[in-house]
């Protein structure tokens, strides 16, 4: 790391970043603080209301649900995602043909949503394939998407679709680290779980963190799929965050939607304050 | 390191494809809008008595058009002087005793007709010279569209074929077209036919077919495409220097011919071409510019160019509605005719597919971004939410502006009042209806009972003919809806017993409704039937039922006053209300100002225009109006007039039984005893298109059996009560 | 044993292949079936019955009918490809000229309030668009840019999901490297163009292919920003078709996939590359 000790370091250390701060001044931060705003003042007619949104939100049942849905999908996708990718990841550099699976895993990402919803429908609808199958080997028909089962459908639809990029992140992580030490330890008599566990893990810790956040970005992007599914108003156990900020928006709940989005940003933020202190010591 | 190498060359090539066929599209080039200079139209009525006009054609260099059913000419003089009209002597020769005549094409040499016959329903097709000479053609197809070309060829479109008819009669088919035929038009060397796959060009010099111009071809399709299932009517002709004039319901466009864009020159919402009682038959070009438009109506306009005429209009009205209605499409043709100076700025949220939720999201952004509308039509909006939001203006501050001298139906219009403030009007209402035989009828006082009503007669009666009409599962929800909503939200909170009853009643309904294993079809054409138009089905069947709204006097009300008059004696008999409640009403057009728009003023003074008399007595299928001046009007509107209405025939299914219907205006008395009956309804039908579509989607898996009825219950009381906690 | 261990892993791989890749294979044969084989897999959802959804794997018919119906009659669909391209492509390259710079000064500097910006670029770039879409809706319409392609393109080129990928690519790389370079005279913006991007390609790349499959597949800003269809994007034309045209949909599903993997066919070899390069410097 190199410190800003000259000036002309500090120079271009501003040049570098501009742009992209100019920009997301404009197009993010600000509109942000707007929202921020809005959360003080009724929706349309913009009065003064002070913290009376954040009360009517904090009893809202709807909010409740939402919040209670959309943490639990986080908690059991996220941990999931993590663990299956690196075990897969793990067995990926012990053979050859890297490559082919690597491919394979990655297809599910560039598949289009509306696509893949159409797919889901056709799979898991209650006339869909699966229950066709269920049905004509004896099984009763489930309700994939119309019942408790839509959650698991929802995280499936999420561990599908990102296996691919999460396993690559880790081989690339695992590759990184140095073939010397590897074959110092084994040299040393280490066994495999000891390598797995003194040295490939600890290594892993920036790549850890990069997994987490982006898995977490795209524990979000599941509600297009959820909506082209199941509707604006799907069964509970899928009725995510955006759900409701979707149909607040859709009437006018803009002062309610701000103030959401004002707590969940808080958050989200101490999460990753949270996050990056435990994790990223190297810097 | 080459396969990346190929594949990137391999993409590259297919970029460069497509921005090769994408580019050309892009560079439509925009006309330049002058701010001065455009077309005025002036309207010519030329009789009442028409049914029909046929095609604008230069005949002895005289435009004329022709009424065939009564062999009327009618000849429009240059020098802006009166249409002349005359009846046509050669056309009434051969005018048949009983039955009817379509002129299909006239030109300078003569005239295609079709005759059909009273007696035997027989059609043949005839050429008839301006002598008066008949030449019988050999044709055996439905002829729907046929037009001469300026050298005198005849060209018709028959049997899914366009065809050439020669002078002595025999038919040669030129080119195959689709099974719906929209519009043919010979314009100068080409026909140009428009069907359901897009647009086909004939070269008739070169006698071969030839290729369609892209610009023209995709302006044509999008446009029918934008009609969907409604009935389009559009008509092109030949303009000076080379171009087409295309005339529809937007408007009048002009294309110059091997040019890349059709650009607009008249804007339909402001003239006669977008007013939606009017159905547009052809239009010609005259040699000084000017257009003449004619329509079925027996209406002719002439479009004259002013160079001075102001393009800017300083005023501008944003009207929004949800989805399109003929009311207000009525009502903004009315006023923009009528106000020449304010440009009216006209949106659908849900057109061209986009879903309500697409559409409200849009609404949200327009309105809190600044880009209000100025008035809204609140039909199927959720008027409560917006009122306790602030958004609607209070309209009963300039109540004396609307509401002159107390000429409107107070318990109508203001049906959503909120103490002293009403912050939408609705312009139109409609009644539900059952109908019976009268015995049953007494017994049908709810949904349930129907529902009983059609499964046990079914089982006891277990004939082919269908025990109630409706179009669709979607539909008999939507209208079952309007009988039990009460019942289901009376409370405040949705009974879900009551809710559960509901959707079994669907659930029975459209199970026992027909044979198993018929299906009769119904004709249906798309849109949803009327409330008499099923109320027919109860005449000619004994144990049938008919659920729906009542909309207007003409073929609906004054017919079910006419129900005494059956011959033979029949039970069928009505009553109004939702069998719970007598006196439930469905407002419609209900118009609202927003707060945030920018325009109040303009949007006041066209809520008044539309609760006045004149405007109330337009768009009269769409609804009662209710203004008591127009009320009053309709009342005695056809009183003596008994032309318009002949006998009707229906006939049973198994065709063992007919009725003869002779069809009355409503009299005296029943317009005082209709006048005081609506003037108690007093429980509005109203529900957001949210609430809607979650109860029908629930309905229409229940009725699928894709779930029970239960679970259908449970899912739409959840997803309804989550929508209310949010 | 370990011949018996490879081939047990194989063998894992190859079943969660065929899982992960049913779907994927369901997308691809539909398009090649005949309407009436579609209409059995597909008619079961749209309408009434207890029917199930039945897959024909080995087409009876095989038909490039649908292929032809979607790409030589459906002319809109040519011009919302090339509106696709022009907007991400457009969008990728500025987001790496913006994102580039900024990456490298997370990576490489220190400076006040550095771990501040930097987590708020992270959350910024977890924000859901609802929350964001009615006061980007003022900024852009402010702007004089809604309904035009820039309205999409402007907010994109400064996401800040690309800053967070590449800046994992430059954290990785070694301060000695760039700190020799500047003893040999280098300036900064030299070492970032001869060192840092040479070196941190694997994160430049993943950061493209991720972006460019994100922004293929982009909903929401389009539709709240453009209200000319002419300028829609692909992903904007699937939703239109409903289930009536479904067969359509899928036949465009499957057009729209395959830049998507071109983009990380070419994606994976330079990715291979990069990882070599970064395993050999060791």
């Amino acid at each position: 790391m190199t410190k800003c000790k000259t000036k002309k370091q500090n120079v271009y250390c501003l040049l570098f970043l501009l742009p992209s701060l100019l920009g997301v001044m404009i197009f993010i931060f600000i509109p942000f603080l707007d929202s921020v705003r809005k959360s003080f003042f009724t929706a349309v007619s913009e009065k003064f209301i002070g913290a009376k949104n954040y009360e009517v939100i904090m009893k809202n049942d709807a909010f409740a649900l939402a919040v209670k849905n959309t943490a639990l999908f986080t908690a059991v996708c996220i941990p999931a995602l993590i663990i299956i990718s690196f075990f897969l990841s793990y067995l990926i550099t012990k053979i050859k043909c890297i490559r082919l699976i690597k491919s394979v895993l990655l297809f599910p990402l560039a598949i289009p949503t509306a696509a893949m919803v159409l797919i889901w429908q056709i799979l898991f609808s209650d006339n869909g394939y699966i229950n066709n199958i269920l049905v004509s080997t004896g099984h009763g028909s489930v309700s994939f998407l119309s019942s408790k089962t839509a959650f698991w459908v929802l995280v499936g639809s999420y561990i599908w679709k990102n296996l691919g990029y999460t396993v690559i992140l880790w081989v690339t992580g695992i590759m990184k680290i140095s073939g010397s030490v590897i074959e110092a330890a084994k040299v040393d008599g280490a066994g495999e779980a000891d390598i797995l566990f003194r040295i490939i893990i600890p290594n892993l810790k920036p790549t850890l963190y990069t997994i987490t956040i982006i898995s977490f970005l795209n524990s979000f992007k599941v509600f297009r799929e959820a909506f082209l599914v199941a509707g604006a108003y799907p069964h509970d156990s899928i009725y995510l965050l955006q759900h409701l900020f979707n149909n607040w928006f859709i009437n006018m709940d803009l002062d309610k939607m701000a103030a959401a989005a004002v707590l969940v940003f808080s958050v989200i933020f101490a999460a990753i304050v949270l996050l990056q202190r435990m994790w990223n010591k190297e810097e | 390191m080459k396969r990346t190498l190929k594949a990137a060359a391999l993409f590259s090539a297919l970029m460069t494809f497509s921005s090769l066929s994408g580019c050309s599209d892009e560079e439509q080039q925009q006309a330049v809008k002058l701010s001065k200079g455009g077309y005025v139209e002036s309207v010519m009525e030329v009789g009442s008595d028409v049914f029909s006009l046929s095609e604008l054609e230069l005949i002895d260099n005289k435009l004329t058009t022709f009424d065939s059913m009564f062999c009327n000419e009618y000849v429009i003089p240059n020098d802006g002087s009166d249409v002349e009209t005359s009846v046509n002597q050669t056309m009434k020769k051969i005018e048949p005793s009983d039955g009817y005549m379509t002129l299909l094409a006239s030109s300078e040499n003569g005239y295609f007709i079709s005759r059909t016959s009273g007696a035997s329903f027989e059609t043949e097709y005839l050429l008839l010279s301006s002598e008066g000479e008949e030449k019988k053609l050999d044709i055996d197809d439905f002829i729907a569209h046929a037009e001469y070309s300026e050298s005198g060829r005849l060209f018709m479109v028959g049997g899914e074929n366009l065809c050439e008819v020669a002078e002595n009669g025999s038919v040669k088919p030129l080119m195959t077209v689709g099974e719906n035929v929209i519009n043919m038009d010979v314009i100068g060397d080409n026909v140009i036919v428009i069907d359901e796959k897009g647009v086909h060009f004939y070269d008739i010099k070169n006698d071969k077919e030839a290729e369609a111009p892209k610009a023209l071809s995709d302006f044509l399709a999008e446009y029918v495409n934008k009609a969907g299932s409604e009935e389009v009517r559009i008509d092109m002709c030949k303009a000076p220097n080379d171009s087409i004039c295309i005339a529809c319901s937007d408007g009048i466009y002009k294309y110059i011919l091997n040019g890349n864009n059709v650009e607009q020159i008249v804007d339909g919402v402001s003239c006669s071409l977008g007013n939606p009682s009017l159905k547009l038959s052809s239009i010609y070009c005259c040699d000084d510019e000017s257009m003449v438009v004619a329509f079925d109506e027996g209406t002719i306009s002439r479009f004259s160019y002013d160079p001075e005429m102001e393009n800017d209009k300083a005023v501008v009205l944003k009207v929004y509605a949800l989805e399109k209605d003929e009311v207000l499409s009525q009502l903004i043709n009315g006023y923009a005719s009528q106000n020449r100076d304010v440009k009216i700025d006209f949106q659908i949220g849900m057109k061209d597919g986009t879903t309500y939720e697409d559409a409200m999201k849009d609404f949200t952004t327009q309105v809190l971004s600044g880009n209000a509308p100025d008035l809204i039509m609140l039909d199927g909006m959720d008027i409560d939410n917006y009122i306790d939001k602030n958004m609607l203006c209070d309209l009963s501050s300039f109540e004396s502006e609307w509401n002159k001298d107390g000429k409107l139906l107070d318990n109508i219009v203001k049906w959503n009042k909120k103490g002293d403030k009403v912050y939408n009007v609705a312009c139109k209402f409609t009644i539900p209806a059952i109908g019976a035989d009268s015995d049953d009828l007494k017994k049908l006082n709810s949904l349930e009972n129907i529902a009983g009503f059609i499964k046990d007669n079914r089982k006891q009666y277990d004939d082919r003919f269908p025990l109630m009409y409706f179009e669709k599962p979607e539909q008999l929800v939507k209208t079952a809806l309007i009988y039990e909503s009460g019942d289901i939200f009376g409370s405040g909170k949705i009974d879900s017993d009551k809710l559960e009853k509901f959707f079994g009643s669907c659930y029975d309904i459209n199970k026992y409704n027909e044979k198993e294993g018929e299906y009769v079809s119904y004709g249906y054409d798309g849109n949803e039937m009327s409330f008499v138009d099923r109320l027919f089905n109860v005449i000619r069947e004994d144990h049938t039922v008919a659920v729906g709204t009542v909309n207007t006097f003409n073929y609906d009300l004054n017919i079910l006053e006419s129900l005494n008059g059956l011959t033979p004696e029949n039970n069928a008999d009505y009553k109004f209300g939702t069998g719970r409640n007598g006196k439930v009403f469905v407002p419609k057009c209900n118009l609202g100002i927003i707060e945030a728009g920018k325009n109040h003023e303009e949007a006041e003074k066209f809520i008044a225009y539309a609760l006045g008399a004149e405007p109330q007595k337009l768009a009269e299928e769409s609804g009662f109006s209710v203004n008591t001046d127009a009320l009053s009007w309709f009342y005695k509107k056809n009183e003596n007039d008994i032309n318009n209405f002949y006998g009707y025939d229906l006939t049973s299914l198994d065709e063992s039984k007919t009725f003869v219907f002779d069809i009355k205006w409503i009299t005296n008395k029943q317009a005082k005893e209709f006048d005081e009956f609506i003037r108690t309804l007093d429980t509005p039908f109203a529900v957001d298109k949210a609430t809607e579509q979650i109860i029908v989607n629930n309905g229409i898996e229940c009725m699928n059996d894709s779930v029970s009825i239960s679970v259908a219950a449970s899912k739409t009381v959840s997803q309804l009560e989550l929508k209310m906690k949010e | 044993m370990k011949k018996i261990r490879s081939a047990s892993i194989y063998f894992l791989f190859a079943v969660i292949g065929a899982v992960i890749l049913f779907p994927v294979l369901i997308a691809v044969i539909l398009p090649i079936q005949d309407s009436d084989e579609l209409e059995r897999t597909f008619a079961p959802l749209a309408e009434t019955g207890s029917r199930y959804v039945s897959i024909d794997y080995i087409p009876q018919y095989p038909t490039l009918k649908n292929f032809s119906k979607l790409l030589l009659y459906t002319p809109e669909f040519y011009k919302v490809f090339w509106n696709s391209i022009l907007i991400v492509g457009s969008i990728l390259l500025f987001q790496l000229l913006v994102a580039v710079p900024s990456a490298w000064a997370f990576a490489k500097f220190r400076f006040k309030g550095k771990e501040l910006l930097f987590n708020l670029y992270v959350i910024f770039m977890l924000m859901p668009f609802q929350i964001m879409m009615l006061s980007q809706y003022i900024v852009l319409d402010g702007m004089h840019l809604m309904n035009t392609r820039l309205s999409i393109i402007l907010p994109a080129i400064f996401s800040t999901f690309p800053v967070f990928l590449i800046y994992r690519g430059f954290a990785d790389i070694p301060d000695d490297v760039a700190d020799s370079a500047r003893i040999d005279g280098a300036n900064e913006l030299q070492v970032l163009l001869h060192i840092g991007i040479p070196l941190g390609k694997s994160g430049i790349l993943s950061c493209l292919v991720l972006s460019f499959l994100d922004l293929w597949n982009m909903v929401e800003q389009p539709l709240a920003f453009i209200k000319d269809k002419k300028l829609f994007p692909l992903s904007l034309y699937l939703p239109m078709l409903d289930i009536k045209n479904a067969d359509i949909m899928l036949t465009a599903a499957i057009v729209t996939l395959i830049p998507a993997v071109f983009v990380f066919i070419i994606g994976q070899d330079f990715l291979e590359q990069g990882i070599i390069a970064t395993a050999l410097k060791e």
